[in-house]
């Protein structure tokens, strides 16, 4: 685990400022990048920014509604800075809603635009499992291995790592991709990549609640997305195949 | 690249088999792993137990109170975060104990004997203040930043970790109403 950093009454996590790292970097790729999937669509950045400034308002929200009884025997708690009262996962989710709707409306093509976030989300997603072995969770299952790491008393398989690793050769191949302008269907082959990663990877989670029968949830669902994915992909190819016939 | 888009759908339908099998392999090893929970001081683990003096020299020990929900609260007598927070601690307990066990750990190792008890004095605290004065649970508990509070279950694990403060009477109430409602499904 990396140290808190305390300044003055303030406990500040170093897994917030890799995020906010994270963040920053995402951006910068997907605003070098993406005139290559939208030609002179101006209103895409700022309606990224848009999305991106709605997420602690909407989780902010989502979670004032999930304890609402609370926040209104303590109504100035809705202002409050403390972290622990937000809800990310609705916030994220509300603001993916709000980004398609902004994208809608300034009529920008909803698959150039996935395509164009793509090197940004894999780049961000690198700093995020970074900053989750800054907190010591998502942490892998013992093992004897050399490279094991020492976390929570006994060495343990450095998972966080072996996904920030694997979501770096994911940007690579996207940075390559665009270098070459294969961008066709950027989206649905990085969907397919990390599908077969968290396929691969989750079995060496140790803090894994969703287990049901010896199951992963995850892996379930990182078939199901893998299949999907396969599928629109070879579906095109054969609708590209046949009109090229034609 | 060609020949893989010439192959596409082969290679497709291999990666979907070689997953299927890798999902069965794993399954079952994890159907057999040891599912025992160990002791550490991170969430979804148990919490460590301890055993320390409280300010009415009694000994108190994290086991006797197994069985029912705890919050535990890291503090000392000049940090600010933890000044602001202890009155909302003290309306907590006020109201949900015996319900929830409320433990204060005081760091005596960087406070005083002295200018804790005016503290619970001025403040009017009435549940259990612990000292640490060798700072042996503190370490144990890897505490980093002051307040830190644990909220733990029932069953002794740990379900969620606060780290710094002040922590709102709204925040602290959801936390404790998350802990007694997982006890009442575990009774249930």
């Amino acid at each position: 685990m990396f140290p808190i950093i305390n300044i003055g009454p303030l406990a500040i996590q170093s897994s917030g400022f890799i995020i906010i790292l994270g963040i920053w970097f995402g951006i910068s790729s997907i605003e070098k990048n993406y005139h290559k999937f939208i030609l002179s669509q101006k209103n895409f950045m700022t309606d990224i920014y848009w999305a991106l400034f709605s997420i602690p308002i909407f989780s902010r929200i989502s979670y004032i509604i999930q304890y609402l009884n609370d926040f209104l025997d303590h109504p100035k708690s809705i202002f409050s800075p403390n972290l622990s009262l937000f809800d990310p996962l609705s916030g994220v989710i509300l603001s993916a809603i709000l980004l398609l709707i902004l994208l809608k409306k300034d009529k920008i093509s909803i698959e150039s635009s996935i395509n164009a976030m793509t090197s940004g989300i894999s780049l961000f997603l690198i700093f995020y499992f970074i900053s989750l072995l800054a907190n010591g969770e998502y942490y892998g299952i013992s093992t004897t291995v050399p490279w094991g790491i020492v976390l929570w008393g006994v060495p343990r398989h450095p998972l966080q790592i072996y996904y920030a690793i694997a979501f770096m050769g994911i940007y690579f191949w996207i940075r390559n991709s665009l270098r070459t302008n294969l961008i066709n269907d950027l989206f649905t082959k990085f969907i397919v990549a990390i599908s077969i990663m968290f396929i691969f990877l989750d079995f060496f989670r140790g803090d894994n609640q969703n287990i049901v029968g010896g199951i992963h949830i995850i892996q379930v669902l990182g078939l199901i997305a893998l299949i999907i994915s396969l599928l629109k992909l070879n579906l095109k190819q054969k609708t590209n195949s046949t009109d090229y016939a034609e | 690249m060609d020949i893989f888009k010439k192959y596409q759908p082969q290679v497709s339908i291999m990666i979907v088999i070689l997953s299927i099998i890798w999902i069965g392999f794993t399954s079952y090893e994890s159907f057999h792993r040891d599912p025992s929970i160990l002791n550490s001081p991170q969430v979804g683990f148990l919490a460590p137990n301890f055993e320390l003096k409280d300010l009415q020299g009694n000994t108190q020990k994290l086991s006797n109170y197994t069985g029912k929900p705890i919050m535990i609260n890291f503090w000392a007598s000049w940090c600010k975060p933890c000044q602001v927070e202890m009155p909302a601690i003290q309306n907590s307990f006020q109201e949900h104990y015996p319900d929830i066990i409320f433990l204060s750990v005081n760091s005596t190792k960087q406070d005083s004997i002295s200018a804790v008890s005016e503290f619970v004095k001025n403040k009017q605290l009435d549940f259990p203040v612990l000292l640490d004065i060798q700072n042996a649970v503190g370490s144990l508990y890897r505490i980093q930043a002051l307040p830190t509070t644990y909220f733990i279950n029932s069953k002794g694990v740990i379900q969620e970790i606060i780290i710094g403060g002040p922590m709102s009477e709204t925040l602290l109430e959801i936390r404790l109403q998350n802990i007694l409602e997982e006890n009442d499904v575990s009774n249930n």
